[in-house]
């Protein structure tokens, strides 16, 4: 088990007129190997969640057990527990600070007790796993380049160290349509080498449908959902709820249902849509009829 | 957290000194400092104590909150106290050494100066707590007005002066998220000697200087897209008005002057 939490709870400035309640006694369970997206509206607090695996925010109530380490404990090994927990936060770009790009991706295996010649190894290896021309960039100053391109950079520093779980939040935010798809991509290809655990907060709802193969969704600080995102999609009460999206998937499901196509099986991506509505026959029905 | 950070952070409740019109808080501000300043002898401390402890009560500020304001500069106030113990040498001399001298003169004046110092912070960070940024530059402005004659761009100095405020708390919630970034890489900020500290805080001082260039380049697009300028004659929102409770802060203010000179001169000999 990755990341085990029970009646996890939060207060953010606690006994001031600013008070506010994120999370309310939380209680799941994520696996080795899983998909996990977090999904709910604005200020559910998602964030406070996901802060938590990491040890950025203290635990203050309930308990938090991940990667085998206790973080209800007095000192929890924090070093140890970051090196396992890689975090990328929204807009990563904005935390890049070295001279150079190398130098740059190297800070976190530094950090983690690397020695040097280790860390600049594992530098350029994250840097060509996340599809920069290494050669080219590695003595840049992170400034120079495109935000596609810093983004990328700023990916390679949290995976530079090797987590073994990757927490994203929303790791797709303010790029371009291909942009958002090759970082999907390239995540999905680092699940299959070393981090095969992955959880990513994200407000579009075709890449939770598309990647994930469980959701947790969050509502006003309460978990109201822990499933398949096939089971949460496919039950239009759950969604009213939360103020979020169907996927398009899904709305062209529900908009052929209106006009009298119902689809044989659940469709979540395209591919399977695309299956589906070929199973369905209602191609064939038009092709006959101009052929007649 | 750096959000703790209390001095100049508004405290959004309901009170008297919260609704008092800013121009007189300003005005107010200044006599407590010329009190303090005026003060001569340590008895009339109390008095400037007093005075300010019920303002802090009427306030509904929690005492807390001030004293979280004063623990920032109690590095300052033992510097100074150090230096005018041990080289202000006037009055009894207690113990001495080769240049060092402590005296009673001079324990006197470092005890003088520490409380004029942590009473300055203290009722100068009412204001802050009692104000919100807006009206605080609303007022400034209005008792600027004067210099408006000489061609002093006050309306100009008075809207820098209320986006810095205004940005104090965005970029601190900008160190906040920088340094959770920096720390999920490892970073960290507690540990280590004073160079190793500071050279810990560079991946968290670079970010946070690009990203607030940033968004003053953002802000003044901003502030152009909406054909923003500082000409003449712009209307208020909210129009500043003085009530009773200004009248009673300045008879109350008064009486404070009054007690310090008259502990200062010891009731003129009357007691």
């Amino acid at each position: 088990m990755s990341i085990e939490a029970s009646n996890l709870s939060y207060t953010y400035s606690a006994k001031t007129p600013f008070e506010k309640t994120a999370l309310f006694d939380l209680s799941f369970t994520i696996n080795k190997g899983e998909t996990v997206g977090i999904i709910g509206s604005t200020g559910s607090g998602k964030s406070t969640l996901v802060q938590h695996f990491n040890a950025l925010i203290k635990l203050t109530s309930g308990k938090l057990v991940v990667c085998d380490i206790d973080l209800s404990l007095k000192k929890v090994p924090f070093k140890q527990l970051r090196s396992k927990v890689g975090m990328l936060f929204q807009y990563p770009e904005y935390q890049l600070f070295e001279d150079t790009v190398l130098k740059d991706v190297s800070f976190g295996p530094i950090n983690f007790g690397f020695d040097k010649e280790q860390a600049l190894i594992a530098a350029e290896a994250a840097l060509s796993l996340v599809g920069v021309d290494v050669k080219e960039v590695k003595t840049k100053s992170p400034f120079e380049l495109s935000g596609g391109e810093q983004r990328r950079v700023a990916i390679a520093g949290v995976i530079a160290s090797k987590p073994e779980i990757l927490v994203l939040d929303e790791p797709t935010s303010g790029l371009d349509p291909l942009g958002k798809r090759s970082i999907l991509n390239l995540l999905m290809e680092l699940k299959k080498s070393f981090c095969d655990t992955v959880i990513m907060i994200s407000h579009n709802m075709d890449e939770i449908a598309e990647y994930c193969d469980r959701v947790l969704v969050l509502n006003e600080g309460k978990l109201i959902f822990d499933g398949t995102p096939k089971d949460f999609f496919h039950n239009p009460g759950n969604l009213a709820e939360t103020g979020l999206k169907i996927p398009h998937t899904v709305e062209i499901r529900e908009l052929l249902k209106n006009k009298g196509v119902s689809l044989s099986s659940d469709c979540l991506n395209v591919n399977e849509l695309t299956e589906a509505i070929v199973a369905s026959g209602i191609l064939k029905k038009r092709e006959g009829k101009n052929g007649s | 957290m750096v959000r703790d950070v209390s001095f100049g952070q508004f405290y959004p409740v309901e009170s008297f000194i919260h609704k008092m019109d800013p121009r007189f808080k300003f005005l107010l501000v200044i006599a407590y400092i010329v009190a303090v300043f005026l003060v001569r002898n340590l008895y009339a401390f109390i008095a400037i104590f007093a005075w300010l402890l019920i303002v802090i009560l009427v306030s509904k500020i929690p005492p807390i909150k001030i004293l979280k304001s004063l623990k920032s500069i109690i590095f300052i106030v033992i510097f100074t106290a150090i230096l005018n113990v041990f080289f202000n040498a006037s009055g009894r001399v207690l113990w001495s050494w080769e240049k060092l001298v402590i005296s009673v003169g001079g324990l006197e004046l470092a005890a003088k100066l520490s409380l004029r110092i942590f009473f300055l912070v203290a009722g100068t960070s009412l204001i802050t707590f009692t104000t919100t940024p807006m009206a605080l530059t609303d007022g400034l402005e209005s008792l600027m007005y004067p210099l408006k004659l000489i061609k002093v761009p006050v309306h100009d100095l008075a809207i820098i002066m209320n986006i810095a405020l205004r940005f104090i708390p965005i970029l601190l919630e900008e160190v906040d998220k920088i340094m959770m970034a920096q720390k999920a890489r490892g970073a960290a900020f507690d540990n280590g000697g004073l160079i190793k500290r500071a050279r810990a805080l560079l991946p968290v001082l670079i970010p946070l200087f690009v990203s607030a260039f940033r968004r003053a380049d953002e802000l003044a697009l901003a502030l152009d897209a909406r054909c923003y300028n500082a000409t003449p004659n712009r209307t208020r929102y909210k129009v500043l008005k003085s009530s009773f409770r200004d009248v009673v802060g300045l008879i109350y203010t008064a009486i404070l002057i009054v007690m310090v000179i008259a502990v200062n001169s010891n009731f003129w000999g009357l007691f």
